[in-house]
């Protein structure tokens, strides 16, 4: 019987000998090692015990020898899966057999556990701030860290309460919701201001957490902190540069911004947003997207592209760009970018904005005016050569023109001929008195009604040989009038001039087309002259009518002829302009229309 | 009938002008030297005189001054524009049409 119950028992028993060989055991304790009884029972039982812990368990079976009891003895067994277990021993020598009888308990669970947690309690207290509690708050353990930055020796805070490191920085209620949390077994999380023993203040996050009794009652508080002041005054000294950089830019009126490549982020300083009329929103950055929609469709590619080349190749920028603020307002800024670099790629671009609209109008203002001095400076240049000149061309050509006259009277020869003399004469005698325009008194040519669709006749007329030489078309179509007030010489000069310009435009291109088109709209009459000689520069467009503007060579042209043409268009209450189209350019002049009786001055 | 001047240093001009008038009634003297025409206005005063202005030493209004008042003078210029203080009876400008010569003459001799 009592070899069955040393059989089935759930605790490990053994009859040992002296000598150190197992004489009997117990199913339990065979199971535990996983050797077979008749292994265990062959070898020294000292051959399964840990190598580390066979002197101390040799000295122990002295003891017993002695006669000594042995009570939780504690050593390792190796088993046979290679495993280690712990084993507690309760042991006593049978003094009639002289044999070891015993019972044990593998601990090797508890063991673990109390190890992990030696560990662990060791990690936090060597690493963390540590403080322990008692339910009233009473301190019962600090560690190292905790008496570093407090400044405290830990005698001398142990047996105190937190009121020791209270800096008064916190109300009554901010630790009132603490001990309310933590009563209730929840764990509290904050950030607390604390006073060192020098006076000084330290910032610590703080987690404090109830320990519980068996009962579920809190026995114990632990607090873990982390320091965290230097931090906090990084922050703050953050906080404080960004204020001072918004205070700066609001004076100087310059934003600073910055470009998360990878996100698209954009960070702006408080004077950007002001800048650009846009509404902060508390947390959320406007993102690149945003940004760029806040210039004109003119300059928004350009933004654009500047942008890009930033991003991909690193080029920096710098660019004056009119601004399209959320409201519809339109206003000129100043703004630059350049790429900054991390682990030799680009990750952001930063750079500044500036509002310069006030600058810029000026400056546009100033522009125009210097503009329009110079031209008027070249006019009255051009006014005194005229006149000049005209007195030596009008010698000349009052002979030619006399002798053309005279020979038609006589009647003896192609009179059509003549005719052609006497209106290039004509032509002659106006352009020069034209160009009197420039100068600073000039009673304007009669306007009378006049056909459009006969002078484009005539300017073809006239222009139609120096086009055939050219090699180029010059293609009109009209059947019927378009009446508008003006002088006759004077619009014939302008078709010409403007086919003339086709001419030399189409001159070097394989397809030599040039087309005239007048049409009659409900507000206007438009006349076109469309040409296919490649276009023409956005830069020139903008000068080409002014006067001594030219591209052609030396010999070609004397910058002339466009300013001539808007001279007098714009004498005849029109308007011109000019576009490029898929081929070439188009120049359209928008006529008033002739009504009859008007008082057309 | 009227007796007609005109002064001018271009000497085709003064031909186109003798062309012009030559077949009709009028007395006809054309000059390209300014001298010898005031010489020949001052002895024989004409009805109408045409003066160029920018003659060889001369201005046209220079001329005019040393010609009898009761001559109607017209200046044939080719300039844009005269700086002169003296009244002209007419301005012709270069290049004239011919029949604006034979206007003015109608005009001053009541055709």
């Amino acid at each position: 019987m009592f070899e069955r119950f040393f059989n089935y028992s759930n605790e490990l028993m053994c009859i040992a000998s002296l000598d150190g060989k197992f004489l009997h055991i117990n199913d339990a304790f065979v199971d535990l090692l996983g050797y077979s009884r008749e292994q265990l029972l062959a070898r020294p039982f000292l051959d399964l015990v840990h190598p580390e812990d066979i002197e101390k368990t040799k000295l122990e079976m002295r003891h017993i020898g002695a006669g000594q009891n042995t009570v939780n003895f504690e050593n390792r067994y190796r088993c046979a899966d290679g495993s280690t277990k712990f084993i507690s021993w309760k042991s006593t020598l049978d003094p009639e057999s002289n044999l070891i009888f015993a019972t044990a308990r593998d601990i090797s669970t508890e063991k673990l556990a109390i190890n992990q947690y030696a560990q662990l309690y060791k990690m936090v207290t060597e690493n963390i701030i540590f403080v322990k509690t008692d339910v009233k708050g009473v301190i019962t353990e600090v560690n190292d860290m905790f008496c570093e930055i407090s400044g405290y020796d830990r005698n001398e805070l142990i047996g105190k309460t937190h009121k020791v490191v209270n800096s008064g920085v916190h109300s009554h209620d901010f630790f009132k919701s603490m001990w309310k949390t933590i009563r209730s077994g929840q764990v509290w999380k904050d950030a607390i201001t604390n006073r060192r023993k020098d006076g000084s203040q330290y910032v610590v996050e703080s987690i404090v957490a109830p320990m519980l009794d068996i009962d579920g009652k809190v026995e114990a508080y632990i607090a873990l902190r982390q320091d965290i002041t230097e931090r906090i005054q990084y922050q703050q000294l953050s906080k404080k540069n960004l204020d001072i950089l918004n205070e700066t830019g609001e004076i100087a009126k310059v934003g600073g911004w910055e470009l998360e490549i990878a996100t698209g982020q954009l960070f702006w300083t408080d004077e950007t947003f002001k800048i650009l009329d846009v509404q902060k929103r508390n947390g959320a950055h406007p993102v690149l997207e945003e940004g760029l929609q806040l210039f004109t469709d003119e300059h928004k590619p350009i933004i654009d592209k500047a942008v890009n080349d930033a991003s991909l190749n690193g080029t920096p920028y710098a660019l004056e760009l009119q601004a399209m603020t959320p409201k519809g307002k339109v206003k000129w800024v100043y703004t630059n970018g350049k790429a900054n670099y991390r682990d030799g790629k680009i990750y952001s671009l930063s750079g500044t904005i500036q509002d310069i609209h006030e600058k810029k109008l000026a400056e546009l203002r100033y522009k125009k005016e210097r503009q329009r001095s110079i031209q008027s400076a070249k006019f009255a240049a051009l006014g005194e050569l005229a006149a000049s000149v005209a007195h030596e061309i009008n010698n000349p050509l009052g002979i030619i023109s006399g002798y053309a006259e005279l020979i038609k009277y006589q009647g003896r020869v192609d009179e059509q001929k003549l005719e052609a003399i006497m209106k290039s004469c004509d032509r002659i005698a106006h352009i020069v008195k034209n160009l009197k325009r420039f100068s600073r008194s000039d009673s304007s040519p009669t306007k009378t009604k006049v056909d459009l669709s006969e002078i484009v006749v005539d300017a073809i007329s006239l222009t139609q040989p120096r086009a055939t030489r050219h090699l180029a078309d010059i293609d009109f179509f009209s059947d019927r009038e378009f009446y508008v007030n003006g002088n006759h010489i004077e619009l014939e000069q302008v078709v010409i001039n403007l086919i003339n310009n086709a001419v030399d435009a189409v001159a070097k291109k394989p397809l030599k087309q040039i087309s005239l088109e007048l049409i009659d709209t409900d507000s206007d009459i438009q006349l076109s002259v469309i040409d296919t000689g490649g276009g023409i520069d956005d830069g020139l467009k903008i000068r080409m009518f002014e006067p001594f503007v030219t591209t052609k060579t030396e010999n070609n042209g004397t910058g002339l002829g466009l300013s001539v043409v808007r001279g007098i268009v714009e004498d005849h209450d029109a308007k011109i302009k000019v576009e490029n189209t898929e081929q070439g350019a188009e120049f359209v002049i928008r006529f008033p229309k002739y009504i009859e009786g008007a008082n057309h001055g | 009938m009227a007796n007609l001047v005109y002064i001018d240093d271009e000497v085709y001009l003064t031909d186109i002008f003798h062309s012009l008038f030559k077949d009709t009634f009028h007395e006809l003297h054309t000059f390209n030297d300014e001298y010898e025409a005031i010489e020949h206005c001052l002895s024989n005063p004409p009805d109408i005189l045409f003066v160029d202005y920018r003659l060889k030493r001369m201005r046209g209004d220079e001329v005019a001054q040393r010609i009898p008042k009761d001559v109607h003078i017209i200046l044939v210029t080719g300039d844009v524009q005269i700086d002169t203080d003296y009244q002209f009876d007419g301005v012709i400008a270069k290049p004239f049409k011919l029949v604006q010569l034979l206007h003015t003459v109608d005009g001053f001799t009541g055709h």
